[in-house]
């Protein structure tokens, strides 16, 4: 299924069902925006309602386990509540997940990461989960390693955002935050003005030195290390498992969770165009930083 | 937007838009006005493209019976301009509503054309049409006297 068709296989006739049952379900929903003082409502904000009542019917189809074809013979309204009853416990959890990530987030100053954490509060607070779930009435300027994907929306992608960052967070928890800046002042010396990853390039580096066999705690890599890191990584036959090697050492010397390792793999496989890249020009110093 | 959704007026609506018009009939009676078939077609012809050129859309009946409640008793309209003078106010009750983004109710913006309909513009469509909305709502706040030519200056 993709953004413009609601559900997919349908027949012209089960489409004209759906479009009348959705019609009369945004009908009442608008007339409760409305609360009786408008008839009228401009198109764009029609749009945005029938947004959210899409994306918490597919919430509430997905949660349940349901096929999208259901939306043809389910009581809509009833389905609307249960997605609603869970965009009521999604959001829950994602405050509470703002407040683990609060709390453990790095000792390491940037700007846009502070920006965006407090942007959070405007979230909690603006989030209209009755009409527009769909939205997300905050700023986010802090890129995390692994982008949430577009396609979620309202809550979902807050919940992934901050999944994701608590994640990062912990990663950078493990390290002396010394070490961390360190590091980062060799991107840019001030790296906090910049809408920077905190997490990425340590991460990198970890690998590199768990590859080398050595402790992935200080971060810091010579010209020599980056010399043999290329010579071990360009002469193997498959450079995914040998990162992926790394990886599983770092996870080891760090005794990261599960999720966590999971989420190293996906930003080294995110990396993995850049080294074979790098492969051509025999050197590998731009992504394991000296 | 979705593919298997467009935001345009059902048939079912058009329906229900008619029989809201035809329940109006006895008012209007009430005030030497009638409203037949024809007009009501007519009338819910009008507001669809009322609606689309201000880029709004209703689900339910419509604003015309509520404009026609308000503006049934009002000294200036007669059965023979009255389906005229309901269009028109209409296509204005959309611009306002439009410009004033949402700022008031139906009932307000109503209450505001018939103060000013009634008043300064004595009885003229054309006259509301071409007030902005900014205009409209300081003209229904304050008191409006006819024989001030200074205050009826822009009429004339």
């Amino acid at each position: 299924m993709n953004d413009d068709s609601l559900v997919s296989g349908l027949t012209d006739s089960e489409r004209q069902i759906l479009m009348g049952r959705l019609y009369d379900l945004l009908s009442c929903q608008t007339t409760k925006y409305l609360a009786g003082d408008s008839t009228s409502i401009p198109v764009e904000t029609a749009e945005e309602l029938l947004r959210s009542l899409v994306y918490t019917l597919r919430l509430a189809l997905s949660e349940s386990d349901k096929p999208e074809r259901e939306l043809l013979t389910d009581d809509l309204s009833e389905r609307l509540r249960q997605g609603q009853h869970i965009l009521q416990n999604k959001l829950t959890v994602a405050h509470k997940l703002w407040e683990q990530v609060c709390l453990t987030v790095p000792q390491i100053s940037n700007t846009y990461l502070k920006d965006t954490l407090k942007s959070f509060k405007s979230f909690f607070k603006l989030y209209d989960l009755w009409y527009f779930a769909h939205q997300i009435p905050c700023t986010i300027d802090y890129p995390l390693c692994v982008p949430v994907s577009e396609e979620l929306k309202g809550v979902s992608y807050i919940e992934q955002w901050l999944d994701n960052l608590l994640i990062e967070n912990w990663f950078l928890g493990r390290f002396q935050q010394q070490s961390v800046r360190r590091l980062l002042s060799k991107i840019a010396v001030n790296y906090w003005e910049y809408p920077l990853n905190l997490c990425e390039q340590p991460l990198i580096n970890a690998v590199g030195l768990a590859i080398l066999q050595r402790s992935a705690f200080p971060l810091e890599l010579s010209d020599e290390d980056c010399r043999e890191i290329g010579i071990l990584l360009f002469g193997c036959n498959d450079i995914n498992a040998e990162l992926n090697r790394g990886i599983d050492s770092v996870a080891a010397q760090l005794r990261a969770p599960k999720e966590a390792v999971n989420y190293m793999r996906t930003v080294l496989y995110n990396t993995l165009p850049r080294i074979q890249a790098a492969s051509q020009s025999g050197s590998i110093r731009g992504i394991f930083l000296v | 937007m979705n593919r298997d959704f467009q935001l345009i007026p059902t048939q079912i609506q058009a329906i229900a838009a008619i029989q809201e018009l035809r329940d109006c009939a006895p008012v209007c009676q009430q005030y030497g006005l009638s409203l037949s078939e024809n007009d009501i077609k007519e009338l819910v012809s009008a507001r669809k493209s009322a609606l689309v050129d201000s880029g709004r859309i209703e689900f339910k009946g419509g604003i015309l019976p509520k404009l026609i409640y308000a503006f049934c008793d009002s000294p200036y309209v007669d059965n023979g301009t009255w389906v005229e003078t309901l269009m028109e106010l209409q296509e204005a009750f959309y611009y306002y509503k439009c410009d004033a983004e949402e700022r008031f109710t139906d009932d307000e913006l109503i209450e505001f054309m018939v103060k000013v309909f009634n008043g300064r513009a004595q009885g003229s469509a054309e006259y509301l049409i071409g007030t902005s909305l900014a205009a409209l709502c300081r003209y229904a706040r304050q008191e409006y006297d006819e024989h001030d030519a200074e205050d009826s200056g822009d009429f004339f």
